[in-house]
């Protein structure tokens, strides 16, 4: 491959792993990558002219400026600020490929492609990224090196270019060592940067989200459907870690509530805003949900000499248990935060100045919202998950409907009279309120789970989806299966409400945390139980509820995988002021009171001679590598060394004793001794037995070493 | 007025000393800024990775400054004339490079003049791709030089911008040639001296005991056995004695008034006398001598010796002499 062949592919390969760390961030449409993947393709396979035409080059100059104003307005308009900036710089791509005869053109795309690692920095948090980069820094260095070649042949003119085809194309080994030796520096030096640049986040000119990305239903508006997806996709959305695991089971069943929708209209549900509202009580390092019969009380270790945790609750043997875990989310492109039903307090775990500016608040139907900026947020819950036990809540009877909980029975009677029959049928005779809902969720367990439900034709001619679901159907996922049980409930008279969320999640012994994956999505019900509160109710049959379970293809991989995405989180991502404070620590500087630091000279030492004595090890074995093992060679390669300095190196062909003839006949100091060294060199190194006087030869090397 | 100069920077010391010098490309300014620009995001936003991307660039500004230093640092280079420097022609030189270091090689490194130096002399650059650890190469270039008599090839640098171009690096090579620059050589025709014959001397092509080194033939009966070539002898086993070119049977004599070094009047003057010369010598049998002021300055004579003799005169004449 000729040197201008490989600068080429190099600017391909590096563009394109650029692009793949934008693309893997989410912030670059597929197509826009296969349409400029497209263009590029031709550009590469089509025959280059020498020079670009005055006229084309005025054709691209026109291009690129209407896709400047395009996407000037896009960004004004549509507020796509950074579509229209990457889909902009795809343009650039494509435009510097159409004309990339010289080492500017080159230059200007590896500037193209470092502008896009530099977004893709910014929104991607994948694991994907630190490997994507060091590939790209490895290939990014070669293409600037043979970049400069061919840029000097450019430079100094034909002889030179020649010179440099020829030269560079057969030292293209060389070449990739010496790429490979200065990315792996700069990968070092990227790690200590990472290590020790203190993390300021002043945050100038931040503002709002950047990122949206809506995974799943879990914002104020839900319809009906569209849960397929979701249930199939193993991606991880958060790493949960009990404080305490003892008696956990691997496969963990708590309900992780997100949204609480209240208003069920034609298929869908929103929030009314006229339900329970739910603000946050500030407590040390805790926001605590006020209402419920939460309060302080049992204690619970927080951070910070706080007791939380649930007060005792009349009826309810095990109100008084909680559980309390910490948990990483991803970014979902929604505010809503998960914590396990029932939600007692929830508190951020702060990664530096910028995650300070977040803040959760509470919503309503005890929803937790977070204003926060894009990327993986750390907080903690205290939860209690014990639910009152089937006698506990027969034992309530009818309790009473106040004008509070009229929002939860919206829709009564205002969806049909068949449902309104079907919901007196299966609650007459009912004995309690919990007697009338294990009723129900007996006659919706004889119905089928399924993901592949049709969108239903009814609703065309404005029929319910859930009366499609009860009467025709009878199949579907937990979204109609928890709508049907609200419903049905309302029209019987019990206040209710719709909860998404995720149904539990799964140990991963590497990592040691729980995974929630999108496959984990799910809706329940929550029932009003008067003094008991809120009892969540789950109509859809186990197996629908564990469908997602065995939605990795490759379980132990993906564990793998998410045990890495989880360091990767933790000690990369969320690597913070705290954690640094944390490595002087360890390496022994510590702040006092008085905010002066104080070093611990002896474990600094201990530290830093440690790294000394490894870092020689190293050295002493890669010179011990490339250089010769025997004295006498080591001796000759500094001679050699030495002489090469003066200007009498040795030509590859030359023996050691007609180097030196050489070297004498052109008047080189020294050269009596030079002759007995390469004389004796030879007999050392290549005579018989073992008996050659090497001390001579050291003798020798010195006195020619000594020569100024 | 104190004539005491400011004292410089100590960095600007650091990148001057040993005659090295450091600028920065247009691509290494855009790289600055870009690194800058990163640094400012990552310090603004506490985004980890792009304090990952933000050190990967830091050190690779310090990786390229620390490898192009290594590079011009273990490069010697050396200009020698390949042939006979005549002033105002581009004239052959050799540039002798090697790498000193014995275990590493030695990439992407030219050499230049040196053009903080104020000369009109100029030598072509030349540059190679790799020189293996302790290894020579020579590359071929040519020199320019401004001026005839003697003078200093122009002072060359080693330069590189290895690795990727961002900065280029240079140090001064220590060592530099003194050449005689020979007065330029224009094509004149050969008759314009031959008026000036005075008609003397031998036959050209003929050999005689004495003039121009010819050749060697055997030995016949009656040869001077001092004319016996006896290194010739030794190396070919037989008897050979030495031929040399006689006179030519006309001859020529320039004339070239007197004059002062730098008068465009008498430079004008020295070059058409050399070119004369010149075309006058390659004439078969013109034997060739100068007057200079009106005295013989160079007597007769032919061949390629003679040639040299002649050129080393006109290319110092009219110097003035070394004070004592």
């Amino acid at each position: 491959m000729t040197l201008h062949q490989l600068r080429d592919r190099l600017s391909v390969i590096q563009i394109t792993l650029a692009c793949a760390t934008v693309l893997a961030g989410g912030a670059m449409r597929w197509s826009s990558f296969i349409i400029a993947s497209g263009f590029v393709t031709l550009a590469f396979y089509r025959r280059l002219p020498p020079e670009t035409s005055a006229s084309t080059q005025r054709g691209w100059t026109i291009l690129v400026f209407l896709a400047l104003l395009a996407s000037t307005a896009r960004a004004l308009l549509l507020g796509e600020l950074l579509d229209a900036g990457v889909d902009f710089l795809l343009v650039l791509v494509v435009q510097r490929f159409f004309n990339r005869q010289r080492a500017r053109e080159h230059l200007q795309l590896l500037a193209l492609g470092a502008l896009f690692v530099v977004i893709g920095a910014v929104v991607n948090t994948g694991v994907n990224f630190p490997v994507l980069f060091a590939i790209y820094l490895v290939i990014t260095c070669m293409a600037l090196i043979v970049n400069h070649l061919l840029s000097e042949g450019e430079r100094l003119g034909r002889r030179v270019q020649l010179e440099v085809t020829r030269a560079g194309t057969h030292s293209q080994t060389t070449l990739w060592r010496a790429s490979a030796s200065v990315a792996g520096f700069a990968l070092v030096g990227g790690l200590c940067v990472f290590l020790v640049f203190p993390r300021f986040g002043v945050g100038m000119f931040l503002r709002g989200a950047m990122a949206e990305e809506r995974r799943s239903g879990f914002s104020g508006d839900v319809e009906l459907g569209g849960f397929g997806r979701i249930k199939t996709d193993a991606t991880v959305v958060a790493r949960m870690r009990p404080q305490d695991r003892t008696g956990l089971p691997d496969r963990l069943t708590w309900y992780l509530r997100g949204s609480s929708l209240d208003r069920y209209e034609a298929g869908r549900w929103t929030q009314s805003r006229d339900g329970e509202h739910t603000p946050l009580r500030r407590v040390t390092m805790f926001d605590v949900l006020a209402p419920g019969g939460v309060a302080l009380g049992r204690p619970v270790l927080v951070e910070g000499g706080v007791d939380l945790g649930p007060i005792p609750v009349p009826g309810f043997a095990r109100s008084t248990e909680s559980v309390r875990a910490q948990m990483i989310l991803e970014d979902q492109g929604v505010d809503v935060l998960f914590a396990a039903s029932d939600v007692i307090g929830v508190g951020l775990v702060s990664r530096g100045a910028i995650d300070n500016r977040n803040r959760i608040r509470g919503g309503y139907n005890r929803e937790l919202h977070v204003e926060k900026l894009p990327g993986p947020i750390q907080y903690e819950f205290v939860s209690r998950v014990a639910m009152p036990t089937t006698a506990e809540l027969m034992a309530m009877g009818h309790p009473e409907v106040n004008d509070d909980l009229a929002a939860f029975l919206q829709g009564r009677g205002e969806i049909s009279p068949e449902v309104t029959a079907l919901a007196q049928r299966l609650t007459l005779g009912a004995t309690s309120r919990a007697d009338a809902v294990l009723r129900i969720i007996a006659h919706l367990r004889t119905f089928q789970y399924s993901l592949d439900v049709a969108e239903p034709e009814n609703a065309l001619i404005g029929r319910d989806p859930v009366e499609t679901f009860l009467f025709e159907t009878q199949a579907g996922h937990c979204e109609y299966f928890a709508t049907a049980l609200a419903v049905l409930l309302r029209e019987a008279g019990v206040p209710t409400r719709i909860v998404n969320g995720y149904y539990g999640a799964h140990y991963n012994a590497l990592g040691d945390f729980y995974a929630v994956r999108q496959s984990d999505a799910h809706s329940w019900v929550e029932v009003h139980f008067g003094s008991l509160g809120w009892a969540t109710f789950d109509p859809t049959p186990d197996a629908g509820r564990l469908a997602g379970d065995d939605a990795a293809r490759w379980p132990a991989l993906a564990q793998a995988l998410d045990a890495v995405r989880n360091a990767y989180l933790e000690y990369v991502i969320d690597y913070d002021l705290q954690k640094q404070l944390s490595l002087l620590k360890g390496l022994g500087a510590t702040r006092s009171q008085q905010h002066s630091l104080s070093i611990d000279w002896k474990r600094t030492a201990l530290g830093g001679g440690f790294v000394v004595v490894v870092a020689g090890l190293v050295f002493l074995r890669r010179y011990r590598r490339a250089a010769p093992s025997r004295a006498e060679q080591r001796l000759y390669a500094r001679v050699l060394g030495r002489y090469a300095a003066l200007g009498f190196a040795k030509r590859p062909s030359e023996s050691a004793p007609a180097w030196a003839r050489r070297v004498a006949s052109a008047g080189a100091p020294g050269s009596d001794v030079l002759t007995k060294f390469a004389r004796l060199y030879d007999t050392v190194r290549f005579g018989p037995g073992a008996a050659a006087p090497t001390h001579e030869l050291r003798g020798l090397a010195r006195q020619l070493l000594r020569r100024r | 007025m104190s004539s005491a100069r400011k004292p410089q920077p100590l960095l600007r010391r650091l990148l001057r000393a040993r005659g090295r010098s450091l600028e920065i490309t247009r691509a290494g300014w855009l790289f600055i800024v870009l690194t800058l620009t990163v640094g400012f995001a990552a310090v603004n936003s506490g985004s980890n990775l792009l304090h990952i991307v933000f050190g990967a660039q830091m050190a690779l500004i310090i990786g390229s400054g620390a490898l192009s230093e290594t590079t011009v640092a273990r490069a010697r280079a050396r200009r020698v004339p390949a042939a006979a420097i005549h002033a105002k022609t581009p004239c052959p030189v050799r540039v002798e490079l090697s790498n000193a270091d014995p275990r590493r090689d030695l990439l992407s490194v030219s050499v230049e003049d040196d053009d903080r130096r104020l000369t009109e002399d100029r030598c072509d650059p030349v540059f190679t791709v790799r020189v293996p650890p302790g290894g020579r190469t020579t590359l071929h270039t040519t020199v320019t030089m401004d001026r005839r008599g003697r003078h200093p090839l122009p002072a060359a640098v080693v330069a590189t911008r290895f690795p990727f171009g961002l900065f280029i690096k240079r140090r001064e090579v220590g060592e530099t040639t003194t050449v005689t620059v020979y007065p330029r050589i224009d094509a004149v025709p050969v008759h314009a001296g031959i008026d000036e014959r005075a008609g003397q001397g031998e036959a050209s092509g003929r050999t005689a005991r004495f003039g121009e080194f010819f050749g060697l033939r055997e030995y016949r009966d009656g040869d001077d056995p001092r004319r016996i070539h006896w290194p010739a002898v030794a190396r070919l086993g037989r008897p050979v004695v030495r031929e040399h070119e006689a006179l030519g049977d006309t001859e020529i004599v320039l004339e070239l008034g007197a004059g002062t070094t730098g008068d465009p009047a008498f430079e004008a003057a020295v070059e058409r006398a050399a070119s004369q010369a010149v075309a006058a010598l390659h004439e078969p049998g013109l034997a060739v001598g100068l007057r200079y002021d009106r005295a013989l300055a160079i007597p007769l004579g032919t061949g390629a010796q003679h040639r040299r003799v002649l050129l080393e005169y006109l290319a110092v004449v009219g110097e003035p002499e070394p004070s004592r």
